[in-house]
């Protein structure tokens, strides 16, 4: 069989609880084992996915469990997109619209760096709130 | 989450033995870290080497370690690797930890700088 070009939409999803973040975690390095992504960009779709799903437990359910945290998975041979969704509370402007600053490191920082690193890792990012809730749009080029 | 500790001299180090530091994991890494510190351990070295994957809390937790010692001792990252070290580069936090390659380049650059 020819599989030198395929394509994969893979729908995942946890309960709003952070110890549920490494199955989903070990979910997308399977994944990306079986797809024979890279190291490096196995470990910084990990980082992204990490960090998005972190911000929904925390900043849209407010650390609240029995909430559905969706995650898709879409690949092709040139780009992987993950798509992040959620019922919570909607991401504020700033945080989406604008490359993030990262904390200060004299400050400091014991945390806010979440978004900034999304940016830093992802070749695109987009945000929509609808009728169905968050989704926040990461995409990653492989080529 | 599982930590071996052993002394060398002035050091205490401390070796992350789980693959994963994430935010399930970030609590249970300050309470055992910052146990070391009010025990008198001052000095550590905390061997991240088996860690492939690391997170921006449990970042956070080292950070918070950092600050508990102040300037009473000496907090020194070894065996970053791979995306784990990206987080530190991303963050620019390479810039605030002491951070080196494995334990041994630790201890000497430690014992050359005592």
């Amino acid at each position: 069989m020819d599989t030198n070009y395929q394509e994969y939409n893979i729908r995942l999803s946890i309960d709003s609880r952070l110890e549920q973040v490494r199955v989903l975690s070990g979910a997308l390095r399977g994944i990306g084992q079986e797809l024979q992504l890279t190291d490096d960009k196995l470990g910084q779709l990990e980082l992204i996915m990490v960090e998005a799903v972190n911000n929904v437990i925390e900043h849209a359910y407010q650390l609240e469990s029995g909430n559905e945290v969706h995650v898709r998975v879409e690949y092709s041979p040139q780009e992987v997109h993950l798509i992040i969704s959620d019922h919570g509370q909607a991401m504020p402007d700033q945080l989406h619209t604008e490359v993030r600053v990262m904390p200060n490191p004299e400050d400091l920082p014991e945390g806010g760096w979440g978004m900034g690193l999304i940016h830093l890792l992802a070749d695109s990012i987009r945000y929509i709130r609808d009728a169905r809730g968050n989704h926040l749009h990461v995409s990653k080029h492989l080529v | 989450m599982q930590v071996s500790t052993q002394t060398q001299g002035r050091f205490t180090i401390a070796t992350i033995l789980d693959t994963r530091m994430d935010a399930t994991i970030a609590p249970q890494l300050k309470h055992s870290i910052a146990q070391l510190i009010n025990e008198g351990h001052n000095c550590i070295i905390l061997d991240i080497s088996a860690v492939t994957f690391m997170d921006s809390s449990s970042l956070g937790a080292l950070v918070s370690l950092l600050k508990m010692l102040g300037n009473r001792g000496d907090l020194i990252i070894t065996g970053a690797r791979g995306i784990v070290a990206d987080l530190f580069k991303l963050t620019r936090m390479d810039r605030v930890f002491r951070m080196a390659v494995d334990v041994d380049t630790a201890l000497g650059a430690s014992l050359a700088t005592a």
